[in-house]
């Protein structure tokens, strides 16, 4: 009896707010750095946690700015969550479209991951840290330094000294 | 922007980015990246960091792992293995760090595990006053201190010994208990001397405080207590010969007791060790984390005790 009456009490709002979802489901605006306005679906968009909290704050029914991430970017991004909203599609299509998607040169690597850090989408983020990492993996620092143009600040003894107290990461 | 241009921001990435893609890294390629530059070095040796790629790598693992100990080739090594693989592969394995210049202790034994890091003694545990911490994934060997209290103080009586992570102040600690019997041996037991030796400090101290001193008891679990949710636990007895469970908080550093169920009979039972007891008292909420050990956790029976 409990259950059938709330059942009657819950069921009949919860319908009106499916609907209300369903049919809100529309599309919202996101503006790139570089001014280019892109419409997307709702539940698209969601996906970056950053852009859902403004939704669910009310917040996103202009133009939702993002200063931080350019048209070229953002068109990769958005193409990822497009593929990303029904996360129960075929696990090995979705694989081989995240593998491909994330072949791209270091530059390219690089604006993704800030901009799905700045966006906050998870599985992104991750995605393109992996690849990284993979790319770290099996170098020597010489040849990471080299890869990612990062300018070594150790003097030679102070790179001697850690060489030293773990030779054995650096042989071969 | 010039690839070039954009490629020289990557030495200055953000920190959470740094660290999530350091988190997918092996601990072999992670320790080339300390020497890449400073920043990196840094970051990487930060304990934020160091409980980040942790959390990654129990996530990565799930099983819990079992530590052997074995001889091959004449050489001590350590090997894992996945616990629930009936095959038994090895997952990795380690040469033992008591080679070399610390070969003049080649009789080495496990205290316990905790995070991947192993506590070692060299001799038996129960009467050892040399102890080690190993991290075999980045092979550092360090040696305690030798405990403030010695078995010239209180007589040879065997000594049991904890080693857990309390979280709260990010640090590692051993924690040394050592009866006091009083004259004759029939005349009861006293309170034990508790000394604790935190990796911070990296200093033994003595519980001197009234409020931490642990109660009148023995313990009579062998090996290893459980570590649980910031603290060890132990099966002791009281005085009246009463089974019950000593829990050391590894935090607030005191001791508090949780009462055994009233069980039929304690001589015919093996009870597989205090862990029952301490999942049995927080319930569900215990957490799997990744011991690793070679003792078979067991609760030794008062009867034995009695022998």
């Amino acid at each position: 009896a409990i259950q059938s009456s709330r059942f009657s009490c819950v069921g009949f709002p919860l319908a009106y707010i499916f609907l209300a979802c369903k049919k809100k489901s529309m599309a919202l605006k996101l503006k790139s750095s570089d001014n280019k306005i892109f419409e997307v679906e709702e539940l698209v968009a969601v996906q970056s946690e950053t852009i859902k909290s403004l939704v669910e704050d009310g917040c996103a029914n202009n133009v939702i700015p993002l200063p931080n991430v350019d048209s070229k970017t953002l068109e990769l991004v958005l193409d990822w969550c497009k593929n990303h909203v029904d996360v129960k599609l075929d696990e090995e299509k979705l694989k081989e479209y995240e593998d491909k998607f994330i072949e791209v040169d270091l530059a390219v690597l690089y604006d993704l991951l800030m901009a799905a850090n700045y966006l906050n989408i998870k599985d992104l983020l991750n995605r393109a840290s992996q690849k990284v990492a993979d790319m770290l993996k099996g170098k020597k620092p010489e040849q990471i330094r080299e890869t990612f143009n990062i300018v070594n600040d150790f003097s030679p003894e102070e790179e001697e000294e850690i060489r030293k107290e773990n030779l054995w990461a650096f042989e071969e | 922007m010039s690839d070039s241009k954009k490629s020289i921001r990557w030495g200055y990435l953000p920190d959470e980015i740094l660290t999530q893609i350091f988190s997918f890294l092996p601990i072999k390629s992670i320790i080339i990246c300390t020497s890449v530059s400073k920043t990196w070095k840094s970051l990487i040796q930060n304990p934020t960091f160091i409980s980040t790629h942790l959390h990654h790598s129990h996530n990565k693992i799930k099983n819990n792992l079992l530590l052997l100990r074995l001889s091959r080739n004449d050489k001590k090594v350590y090997t894992l293995h996945k616990e629930g693989d009936l095959d038994f592969t090895e997952y990795t394995s380690f040469d033992s760090p008591f080679h070399g210049p610390h070969l003049q202790h080649p009789h080495h034994y496990v205290i316990d595990t905790c995070n991947g890091l192993l506590c070692l003694s060299n001799g038996s545990p129960n009467l050892a006053n040399k102890l080690f911490l190993w991290n075999p994934c980045v092979r550092k060997l360090l040696q305690f201190p030798i405990p403030r209290v010695t078995f010239d103080i209180y007589g040879m009586h065997p000594a049991s010994f904890g080693f857990g992570f309390d979280p709260k102040t990010n640090d590692y600690k051993v924690v040394r208990i050592l009866p006091i019997f009083s004259f004759p041996l029939d005349s009861g037991i006293s309170r034990p001397v508790v000394e604790v030796f935190s990796l911070s400090t990296g200093e033994w101290r003595m519980l001197s405080a009234s409020a931490s001193l642990p109660p009148i008891c023995a313990i009579i679990s062998s090996g290893p207590p459980a570590f649980a949710n910031g603290a060890l636990h132990w099966i002791a007895i009281t005085n009246d010969n009463k089974p019950f469970v000593s829990v050391f908080d590894l935090g607030d550093e005191v001791f508090r007791q949780i009462q055994l169920p009233e069980l039929p009979s304690y001589s015919v039972r093996m009870v597989n060790s205090a862990w029952v007891v301490a999942k049995w008292c927080v319930g569900d909420s215990l957490f799997g984390f990744n011991v690793f050990t070679d003792f078979i956790k067991y609760l030794i029976l008062p009867a034995m005790l009695a022998l």
